[in-house]
């Protein structure tokens, strides 16, 4: 089953290069249901028979490389092949007056969610790097797409920082196969020692990484790139692709270095990174707040909410296996959340954006008449996001609070409540105005695909508030929580 | 051989640093070559000749070639940049003497300096946590080589670099070939479709402006060159021979797909540089071209799944076959690849400004017109929405 999450998206790449215009859009569908249903199989693969390991070309790591799926890497397939669904189906309406741009673009979205599933399931550190190298260019390819000038200046911003972060990252990898001789995740797990090798292996990796998940300071490029591409484009960059380069951070520091990452160096690193979220929460926040474009108050609210993902080091890091435990669920349930919360914001924004033409945040009186589903996806997906309750985000919060109060670090609790007011003042920025009666614009009406397809995602994100133990057990039967493998 | 390595040394150091302090791009240009060229001397001395190949003929090659490509679209822009809105020239001479800009500004002299500074010290401590790392790195307790060793009767190929590439981590060059697949879709998106007849008069100017400014930087007006002609002549045919026998060598010896690829990717620009229009623009024949490599890679790990046998495994007694052929395959591919970025670079035949002023104009009228999606042509894209709604 776990080779068919790599084989139909790289099938469907070269399907929607070579065959004509006209046979797509039913070759997509197929393929993304194909895709859903493969993912669907594995998950309950491994909620039944738990962890599976798959040999590549029948070679055992460390000559060859291992696929693994586990409760959380099976999560995230799901997850992106739900929001790759509703995006697709999204994207076939929203692009049909980009004539130019869907040609490419749909090779790119196949490329882009294969090379997620394969950092989902990789099982090596040299096999993430290319895999993160598909991710990143097809991530700066579907920036370029319009061609504009803005948006190839976004995009070549984009470029650089993945590559530099690519660059770290690969230097670190280096480094730690000329220490330990293998590459294969799990093995190295057991191999790591606590020297000033691993700590400047470690380091490089994470400083790679970061700059790759635009983390504050490392976000400069993300508001433009995000803030700038198709409305399709934003929903996928901002749901999945930022939080691969987490999940190998997290994998990293709380799979692979566990056994040594309670030492002095790497718990202090713990709190730094900590510290960077809590910058990019009130940073992030306050930009979004004062943003004049619709789409940069989404882009930046896109950074504040990846601060919160930064917490899971602190409070899993040296602390309580309780502490650490809900930390890890809800660092895991808040990347959920976000992906499908964020994905419809994007999406529901973008039709509001194509309705009235531009995006100032300022000309949104009206909305609430004339574009009302949208909109109300827009709020659903502002709910997840500001961690009111019911909702996956809520929920999400709720277990960092519990785990910051466990763990006895108040900062981190203050600063999770100053953080939801904070997201709670720029949302209701585009309430207030967007609530305002007479319309100072022209509306165009748009196709209702984009209404619906942004509210599905959006109610995911809320019916996560009810249904939190299914992913949470899942996770758990992975037996990955803080403590290791 | 001390005595070379450190010469060798020095003159990486240098030709990194002519690249920074060149105020002319054309010469920083040439010294990234030489330094490309200097560092596949380094890998040869480091006993890898595999990554010397491919040093020299991607790294400082290709790339080469791709960076003066660039410089001579951004100096036919700067000469047809009368005709040009102020942003661009603005951005323009951003991109072509950003030494003179900082130059003219000169109360930013101070901040420069701090900047130069800061970036020094943050090297230096990079340099310094690198060598530490590798001075005081443990015993390595796995020997991954021991057992590339081992493996290599089973692999059916006896190159152990082939043997790592296309069989015991064939899943990472399934993965990189996807990567070059999409640079090129990447570029293609990026240029103007060939059959588009609306050619702006800014367009036209400066595709003769890139001309002339190719033939000052790349080639003497290679088109009517006889000696250039008869020269080119005999040199394809060498360049392709040399190509066949890297990728045939490449099972027991240095060499492989990229590499071969690289050198027939070389041969199409020097036809294009000398003037022969090479360049294929059947676009469904030109993409069945580029994605040929990885569809033979694909469907040949994944149809040995029908048997049972996991993805990317060869069939017994096929490994050594199986692996010529796809690696045969990719050589075209990666060749055609790299030269498609070389001949279809943005700004090749038209410049991205006329396409998005274009853009623009098309989704200003979608938008104003009150039924916003009504506004496509019509026929095979309406057909989708029709569906949908």
């Amino acid at each position: 089953m776990m080779p068919l999450l790599l084989i139909i998206p790289l099938a469907w790449a070269i399907l929607c290069i070579l065959l004509p215009q006209r046979w797509l859009s039913l070759t997509i569908r197929a393929g993304l249901l194909l895709q859903v249903g493969a993912a669907l199989l594995l998950t309950a693969d491994v909620y039944v028979n738990g962890p599976i390991e798959y040999a590549l070309g029948d070679w055992q790591a460390p000559l060859g490389i291992a696929l693994i799926a586990d409760g959380v890497s099976v999560t995230l397939i799901s997850l992106s092949a739900v929001v790759a669904l509703f995006v697709a189906f999204y994207a076939q309406s929203y692009l049909q007056r980009y004539e130019h741009e869907q040609t490419y673009f749909w090779p790119l979205f196949w490329f882009l969610l294969a090379s997620l599933n394969g950092i989902w399931l990789a099982g090596d550190l040299f096999n993430l790097y290319v895999g993160l190298e598909l991710l990143g260019l097809a991530a700066v390819g579907m920036v370029t797409l319009t061609g504009e000038k803005p948006a190839l200046h976004a995009a070549l911003r984009y470029l650089y920082a993945a590559l530099l972060g690519s660059l770290a990252y690969l230097a670190g990898v280096a480094i730690l196969y000329g220490a330990y001789g293998t590459l294969a995740i799990p093995q190295l797990g057991e191999l790591l020692d606590a020297n000033i090798t691993t700590f400047v292996a470690i380091g490089l990796i994470s400083i790679g990484l970061l700059l790759k998940t635009a983390i504050f300071p490392f976000h400069y490029w993300l508001p433009p790139a995000h803030g700038g591409a198709l409305a399709p484009v934003s929903a996928l960059l901002s749901a999945l692709v930022v939080k691969a380069s987490f999940y190998i951070l997290a994998r990293v520091w709380l799979d692979m270095a566990s056994e040594i990452n309670s030492h002095v160096v790497l718990y202090s690193a713990a709190q730094g990174l900590g510290v960077l979220g809590a910058g990019a929460i009130l940073w992030g926040s306050w930009q979004a707040y004062k943003a004049a474009q619709v789409k940069m108050l989404v882009a930046y609210s896109t950074v504040a909410q990846l601060g919160y993902l930064m917490l899971l080091f602190p409070l899993a890091i040296g602390t309580t296996a309780v502490a650490a435990g809900l930390a890890w669920q809800g660092a895991m349930l808040h990347l959920l959340a976000h992906g499908f919360a964020k994905a419809a914001m994007f999406m529901s924004v973008g039709t509001l954006v194509l309705a009235i033409g531009h995006g100032k945040v300022n000309d949104l009186a009206g909305v609430s008449h004339r574009i009302p589903i949208s909109l109300f996806a827009f709020g659903l997906s502002a709910v997840s996001i500001m961690g009111l309750p019911p909702s996956g985000g809520f929920n999400a919060k709720w277990l960092l609070l519990q785990s910051a109060m466990a763990s006895q670090q108040w900062w981190w609790f203050i600063l999770l409540v100053v953080g939801g007011l904070l997201t709670a003042a720029y949302v209701f920025r585009v309430f207030r105005i967007s609530f305002v009666e007479k319309a100072t614009h022209e509306f165009s009406s748009t196709s209702s695909t984009l209404d619906f397809t942004a509210l599905a995602l959006a109610a995911i994100a809320i019916a996560m508030g009810f249904f939190s133990q299914w992913p949470l057990s899942l996770l758990q039967s992975s037996g990955f929580q803080g403590g290791g493998l | 051989m001390i005595a070379f390595d450190i010469l060798l040394g020095l003159g990486m150091l240098l030709a990194a640093a002519g690249v920074f302090w060149s105020a002319d791009l054309f010469r920083a240009i040439v010294m990234f070559v030489v330094f490309g060229v200097l560092l596949a001397l380094a890998w040869l001395r480091l006993q890898a000749p595999d990554l010397a190949l491919a040093e020299a003929a991607i790294g400082a090659g290709l790339t080469g070639v791709l960076l003066l490509d660039t410089l001579s679209v951004l100096r036919a822009k700067k000469t047809a940049a009368g005709k040009l809105p102020p942003v661009d020239q603005q951005l323009l001479n951003t991109f072509t003497s950003t030494r003179a800009c900082a130059a003219q500004n000169n109360h930013g002299k101070g901040h420069e300096n701090l900047r130069f500074l800061a970036v020094g010290l943050l090297s230096l401590g990079i340099l310094i946590a690198l060598q530490a790392a590798l001075f005081m790195r443990p015993e390595a307790a796995v020997n991954l080589p021991s057992m590339v060793a081992e493996g290599i009767p089973d692999a059916g190929i006896e190159h152990p670099i082939t043997a790592v590439l296309l069989n015991f981590r064939s899943y990472d060059t399934l993965l990189e070939v996807a990567v070059l697949l999409v640079a090129v879709i990447i570029g293609l998106s990026l240029r103007i479709p060939s059959n588009s007849n609306e050619q702006q008069a800014p367009s036209s100017a400066l595709i003769g402006a890139r001309q002339a400014a190719y033939a000052g930087v790349i080639s003497e007006d290679g088109g009517n060159d006889p000696i250039l002609r008869n020269f080119t002549q005999r040199l394809i045919p060498l360049v392709l021979v040399t190509g066949g026998y890297i990728l045939w060598a490449g099972s027991t010896m240095p060499g492989g797909a990229f590499q071969a690829g690289a050198l027939i990717a070389a041969a199409g620009v020097i036809a294009r540089l000398a003037g022969y229009n090479i360049a294929s623009r059947v676009d469904q024949l030109l993409r069945f071209g580029l994605v040929l490599g990885f569809l033979v890679f694909l469907t040949v790990a994944a149809s040995v799944m029908f048997g049972g046998r996991p993805f990317l495994n060869y069939p017994d007694g096929w490994a050594g076959s199986l692996i010529f052929f796809i690696e045969a395959m990719l050589t075209f591919s990666i060749g055609l690849t790299l030269l498609s970025l070389f001949v279809h670079s943005p700004g090749d035949g038209a410049e991205p400004n006329a396409k998005s002023s274009q853009r623009s104009v098309k989704s200003g009228s979608t938008v104003g017109s009150d039924n916003g999606v009504g506004n496509r042509p019509p026929g095979n894209s309406g057909k989708a929405e029709a569906d949908h709604d």
